[in-house]
């Protein structure tokens, strides 16, 4: 069976070698993953061609579409062969994965640098020991589900696009098949899940990524990174604002163009499937990209991943990356004091976003 | 070898340690000292050891709306886990070969995936409920983990095994139940068998005292 | 020194070790720590230390159990790679558990694998009271007890100043060591030295229903430090100082009164610490008055018309199954009553259970649990406060008095004393 794949696969290569094809940049990037294979094209090719290949390309009649007439009921079923599958197959090998690939690479190199060079942003006179209570039980889990999803959509959802080149060099062919097929099925499986984490997103985060005072200076200044003084930032600042809703759409676009794959019977043309998987991969890889981003910029503003963890920072990195945010919550706190000493005049007290705050569950 | 390993001899013995584990700890729960209770009961202890015994699936009311979290997530979980478990084409079908000779009424395959998704939103978000709240986290131990984590793996080789057609992908799956088998008596996974005396203990207990719980 | 620690520490972990039975094996074999006890019990909730969580409080036994009693902690022991319990352990339990607990036992109605959390509490607090970890207030309440009868002291002299005062109000005799009464009527310290209108109403009420009734004046104490501290030895020996008493007077029931704990000690607890069944009945005063109105012999007149609502006391109600009986007995009484929204045998405690309110030390913690009775107050208005259990009633007069709310606080015997009909012919018949 697997023996019998291979052949039809170097079938198609050898038809995408004798049109012509420009396929040149393509083996050239892949060249390393592919040499192997190439030389067993070119093998092939000094051999004599199948005799039922003239007639094949005549039916296929280059990259035109005929539709005949047939009994057969159904969206295509007058067509014999598409041939648009196999111009996405060209876009695939030729643009999607190559500039896909040094798009991440480039991503990843950037990142490296970043973490190499830049120095970590140490906590302004250290850590003062006393905390503010940042995120709620449920946004630390709403955002640790979204790492799972993303993560485990990104490991199979790259072993589907780019395994084909790193695992068969590495592990050879008979792993691949597996690990193709494990990658498939958890893919389709698990991506459904992504739609609850975006709406998990949206009802716990979204309150705070509106756009606000100080948004805008924030971003001429790129954060004040090149000012001494510090900005005056809210909950979030813009740039995690920026974030949060590249995020929101990146994972929007995902899901939709997510479950038009997976149910491709109710799309009526393959043309929108295919553009449906260009869009899927593109947001993926500039997702993926940006979360390299992120990762670097919570290592590298010492005292932000605690926000994650515990849920709780310090009192200090509040003050000097989060001024305004720091000001309203603790000022906020005096006032559900003030509220509370009220109630005890007789007046139905506790403020229910206090209860929240401290709450966790909301 | 590795193969034949893991469909053989690992096999029977994972099964051996579950169910002889299984069965060691119920025994020590029933053989081990009851303290007797001399006080003049109230009410009967029957009828309330099985009253909790099935109350207890229902959350408090005035108590809900703060953990409705954990009760929504392990309702989702156990119930998507079960379907997934004794419901599932392929485990209906090793079971009546193997063990049980008969057979029930399969899910299809749509109302598969959307099982083991279910089973897969409540795990994670249960997990991860133990790992950010600070009462779960202060109270959890590795072993709580470990249960998670292999019950996670359990699902996730199962479902990467969803096609079929690779035996690589079966043993994956297969080796992974075998180490949630051999794990289930010495962890708190045991709460599966356990939950029931449980109830019926302080059920009795309340209902002694008679009082409804 | 050194060795007396140990020694001390050998002794809580041996009397841990004789707690554990097959409840226990179930119970944490069972816990899959998923937290849900926390938000039922108020020193979480209105703390948000998640140390307070109840199913934590028992860790010390819990250890123990998982390194004696579970396969892997067997191994991990062997191996040394567990760390046993230690003289730390016992010091910060002993915080959580006297100081962060009032035994109210709301963890164990909301477990989902059915855990009867307080009942391992109270294991707990075996350990932790045979080691010596006991609070101050707790060990000197004790010590009153065993040695005056009383943790407030000698309180006869109180009681008899007191009970010729009431018979010089009433014209009525009080009862004292009668031999062959059907009623022996315990009183708790408190009711004598803070609420003796309880002891006025009582007998009111008897002599109203023609109760034959006795007070004994060997054993009339009904509180039990040894049960708040965990002690068996002294739990048993003032369990058994009522027990005599009662053989010896020969009646046919004892009557605890409205507080608490004392209701478990001598109705559920008794029997297991003597190891016998009681030659005598065991009911609360709250059934015996609830039986009495039902079979037509306490007549009442008038209603209260301020806005009412009662508290559940939490050993009565949900650990006592006494739950229908005040409401009844309140209804004939008082005609607008407004229940709490959690009421009943999901009461909120007042915060002063399992010997806290004895516990000088956890003074500011139980006044800060008391936001929870108070929010639950706040959001139904009421005007009066009805319980059945004096220590509850001294804790919710001083939280209430704390945080300047306005409420009085009344015992449900007392109410219905003040509306007996009055029985003119039998007043001057004594």
């Amino acid at each position: 069976m697997t023996k019998l794949k291979h052949f039809w696969f170097l079938g198609i290569m050898m038809m995408l070698f004798s049109f012509n094809i420009n396929s040149v940049s393509a083996t050239e990037n892949l060249k390393d993953a592919n040499s192997g294979l190439a030389d067993a094209v070119s093998l092939q090719q000094e051999r004599v061609q199948s005799p039922g290949s003239d007639l094949w390309r005549n039916v296929r009649q280059r990259d035109a579409t005929i539709s005949g007439r047939t009994q057969v009921k159904g969206l295509k079923s007058g067509t014999l062969i598409d041939t648009k599958n196999n111009q996405w197959r060209k876009v695939r090998r030729e643009l999607l994965l190559p500039y896909g690939g040094y798009f991440l690479m480039g991503a990843l190199g950037i990142i490296a640098l970043l973490f190499l060079f830049i120095k970590r942003q140490r906590i302004p006179n250290g850590k003062s020991g006393q905390t503010v209570t940042r995120m709620s039980t449920m946004q630390m889990i709403t955002h640790w589900f979204l790492v799972v999803i993303v993560g485990f959509m990104s490991i199979t959802g790259l072993l589907l696009l780019f395994g084909r080149f790193v695992i068969i060099p590495l592990m050879g062919a008979s792993a691949f098949s597996p690990i193709a097929s494990a990658s498939k099925e958890g893919h389709n499986l698990m991506g459904p899940l992504l739609v609850v984490a975006l709406l998990m997103m949206l009802i716990y985060y979204v309150r705070h990524n509106f756009p606000a005072k100080g948004d805008l200076k924030w971003l001429l200044t790129v954060g004040g990174l090149f000012s001494k003084k510090h900005l005056e930032v809210g909950y979030f600042n813009a740039g995690e604002k920026i974030l949060y809703w590249a995020t929101i759409v990146l994972c929007t676009v995902l899901s939709i163009t997510g479950l038009l794959l997976l149910f491709p019977y109710y799309e009526p043309t393959i043309d929108r499937t295919q553009l449906a998987l260009l869009i899927h991969a593109i947001a993926a890889l500039a997702l993926i990209a940006m979360v390299f981003g992120h990762i670097w910029m919570v290592y590298t503003v010492e005292g932000t991943f605690d926000a994650m963890d515990t849920g709780e920072v310090d009192e200090n990195w509040a003050k000097s990356h989060h001024s305004r945010w720091y000001k309203e919550k603790t000022q906020t706190n005096e006032d559900d004091e003030g509220e509370l000493s009220a109630s005890s005049e007789g007046t139905i007290s506790k403020d229910p976003s206090s209860e929240k705050e401290q709450g966790a569950y909301s | 070898m590795i193969d034949s390993f893991i469909d053989g001899p690992l096999w029977y013995f994972s099964l051996f340690i579950f169910f002889a584990g299984v069965i060691l700890r119920l025994g020590s729960i029933i053989f081990s000292k009851h303290k007797v209770d001399l006080s003049v009961a109230k009410g009967p202890e029957t009828p309330g050891a099985l009253r909790t015994l099935f109350s207890r699936f229902i959350p408090d009311k005035g108590l809900f709306k703060h953990i409705k979290f954990q009760v929504i997530a392990g309702y989702v979980f156990h119930l998507g886990l079960f379907a997934v478990i004794f419901f599932a084409a392929p485990h209906i079908k090793f079971l009546d070969k193997h063990f049980l000779g008969f057979s029930w009424p399969a899910l299809p395959h749509w109302g598969f995936l959307v099982a083991a998704q279910l089973a897969f939103l409540g795990l994670i978000l249960l997990w991860l409920h133990r790992i950010m709240s600070p009462v779960s986290r202060l109270l959890s131990t590795k072993g709580d983990h470990i249960s998670s984590i292999l019950t996670f793996v359990v699902l996730l080789t199962g479902c990467l095994a969803l096609l079929e057609s690779f035996s690589s992908l079966r043993l994956l799956h297969r080796f992974s139940v075998e180490l949630f088998l051999i794990y289930f008596p010495f962890s708190s996974l045991m709460h599966a068998f356990t939950f029931v005396p449980s109830r019926i203990f302080t059920g009795a207990w309340f209902g002694r005292r008679g009082i409804k719980s | 020194m050194s060795e007396t620690m140990s020694e001390r520490l050998e002794k809580g972990i041996t009397a841990l070790r004789g707690q554990m039975d097959s409840k226990v094996e179930t119970y944490f074999s069972s816990c899959v720590n998923c937290g849900i006890c926390a938000e039922s019990c108020l020193f979480y909730t209105e703390t948000k230390d998640p140390r307070y969580t109840p199913i934590y409080k028992t860790e010390p036994l819990r250890k123990l159990w998982k390194q004696e009693y579970s396969f892997w902690g067997k191994f991990a022991s062997k191996l040394g790679l567990s760390k046993p319990l230690t003289e730390a352990d016992f010091a910060d339990w002993e915080e959580l558990v006297y100081d962060g607990c009032s035994m109210c036992g709301r963890c164990s109605m909301v477990c989902p694998m059915g855990i009867d959390v307080a009942d391992i509490i109270a294991r707990v607090k075996q350990g932790l009271s045979a080691a010596g970890y006991t609070p101050e207030g707790l060990v000197g309440a004790a010590q009153r007890t065993l040695e005056f009868g009383s943790p407030m002291g000698n309180i006869l002299p109180a009681l008899q100043a007191h009970i010729k005062h009431i018979e010089a109000d009433t014209g009525l005799t009080v009862p004292f060591d009668v031999q062959d009464a059907d009623y022996m009527v315990t009183i708790s310290a408190n009711e004598v030295v803070t609420f003796p209108e309880y002891i006025a109403s009582l007998t009111r009420i008897f002599h109203h229903a023609g109760v034959n009734w006795t007070i004994s004046t060997e054993a009339f104490e009904a509180t039990n430090s040894g049960l708040q501290m965990g002690n068996n030895t002294i739990a048993t020996e003032l369990v058994g100082r009522i027990v005599t008493a009662a053989e010896k007077l020969n009646v046919k029931y004892v009557v605890s009164p409205e507080c608490g704990h004392a209701y478990a000690a001598i109705r559920w607890n008794g029997p297991n610490y003597l190891g016998k069944k009681f030659s005598f009945g065991v009911v609360h005063i709250l059934e015996l008055l609830d039986e009495l109105y039902r079979s037509g012999r306490i007549k009442t007149s008038g209603m209260e018309t301020s806005r009412m609502t009662f508290h559940d006391p939490c050993q009565i109600v949900r650990r006592g199954g006494v739950e229908a009986q005040p409401r009844e007995l309140l209804a004939s009484v008082a005609s607008d009553i407004t229940e709490m929204k959690d009421h009943g045998r999901m009461n909120w405690c007042c915060g002063g259970g399992g010997g806290v309110s004895a516990n000088e030390r956890a003074e500011e913690l139980r006044l800060k649990v008391f936001n929870r009775k108070k929010s639950q107050l706040e959001e139904i208005k009421v005007e009066t406060m009805v319980t059945a259990c004096s220590n509850c009633r001294t804790v919710l007069e001083d939280g209430l008095d704390e945080n300047e709310m306005d409420m009085e606080v009344l015992g449900l015997t007392e109410l219905i004393a003040e509306h007996l009909v009055e029985d003119e012919a039998a007043l001057k018949a004594s």
